[in-house]
């Protein structure tokens, strides 16, 4: 392994998980003791209301999305070069590091075009972004 | 525990449960053939057995509350994995809350079962894989997982996550990049 590369498409999927012995006999028994003790019940949610919940989501999301826009134009523009090199000299960064950090710069680059080629619309970009942990 | 000798249909455990009289016997039907998979999907969500025991508890209690309101809209599966996903990401978002543990926190608590879990067990790269996986945020963890262990299409997994098929193509590329890119340079990573 240490002189040849990963990739998920060569690796056999392996369960590393394992469970107590007789674990799922004793998990069905205690969920029917569970529900033998209640009736099932339906809370169905008035249609309204599940399109307040869209709606506000969606107006939440937009809102979200343009902040973090705008914070990330505002801190990038507000720094000039100088700074910038002023301020990895004072993290004092070796160069293993620099370069490492180059090759994640260029890893994102190549993940950032992958990305674009799929076309996606401004809701596809800003669900990307939740699954993602952005917004 | 009903022994079930016939493979039931999804169709046919849809008729029994959506009839009161055959109800409990649809559900005991329903929990034998899908106990399993919500375990495993659990699991593999939260890592910790006593967790993902609980949770998995808590989803065929609300499946038994909410078969009421079941109407064959999806497929059997799907409803199930789609309350299987939301008590994860609701369970998960909790103990962050509740523990006011940032993400880095959370994932050294991942370490920590990880090298002392007597229920977790594999080769050195399988290891490595599965700490991949968990450094995920835990929305595209669940795609992923999803994706490459249960094999859904995209199409399934846009029902169950309520999400659109091409955000998640996107975000299952960009899991495996991260991925990858973590088992090749997991030294480096846990410097940082």
């Amino acid at each position: 392994m240490e002189n040849k590369k990963f990739t998920l498409e060569n690796f056999p999927k392996k369960e590393i998980y394992k469970v107590p012995d007789h674990y799922f006999e004793e998990l069905s028994q205690n969920i029917l003791s569970k529900t033998s003790q209640a009736k099932p019940q339906g809370k169905i949610i008035p249609l309204y209301q599940k399109y307040w919940y869209v709606g506000a989501a969606c107006i939440a999301a937009t809102i979200l999305f343009f902040v973090n826009q705008n914070n990330e134009k505002t801190v990038i523009n507000d720094l000039s070069e100088e700074e910038i090199v002023a301020y990895l000299d004072n993290q004092s960064i070796n160069q293993n590091e620099l370069s490492e950090a180059y090759k994640n710069h260029k890893s994102i680059e190549k993940e950032v075009q992958d990305v674009k080629n799929l076309h996606l619309s401004d809701d596809e970009l800003l669900e990307l972004m939740e699954i993602e942990g952005d917004i | 525990m009903i022994t079930v000798n016939k493979q039931y249909t999804d169709s046919e455990i849809i008729s029994l449960i959506t009839e009161t009289s055959s109800q409990s016997k649809g559900f005991g039907i329903l929990l034998d053939k899908f106990q399993q998979k919500v375990y495993w999907q659990v699991r593999k969500m939260v890592v910790n057995h006593d967790d993902a025991n609980d949770i998995t508890q808590d989803i065929f209690i609300k499946i038994w509350q909410k078969l009421s309101n079941f109407r064959g809209d999806s497929q059997l599966s799907t409803w199930i994995f789609r309350i299987t996903y939301n008590e994860c990401i609701t369970f998960i978002e909790k103990k962050k809350k509740k523990n006011q543990v940032g993400l880095e926190n959370y994932e050294n608590e991942f370490s920590e079962n990880f090298t002392t879990d007597v229920l977790i067990s594999g080769d050195e790269i399988s290891l490595k894989l599965e700490k991949a996986i968990q450094t995920l945020p835990e929305k595209q963890k669940a795609v992923f997982n999803l994706k490459y262990f249960e094999e859904l299409t995209y199409e399934e997994i846009s029902e169950i996550t309520q999400t659109s098929v091409g955000a998640l193509k996107a975000s299952y590329h960009l899991a495996v990049k991260k991925i990858e890119y973590f088992v090749n340079n997991s030294e480096v990573l846990h410097e940082i």
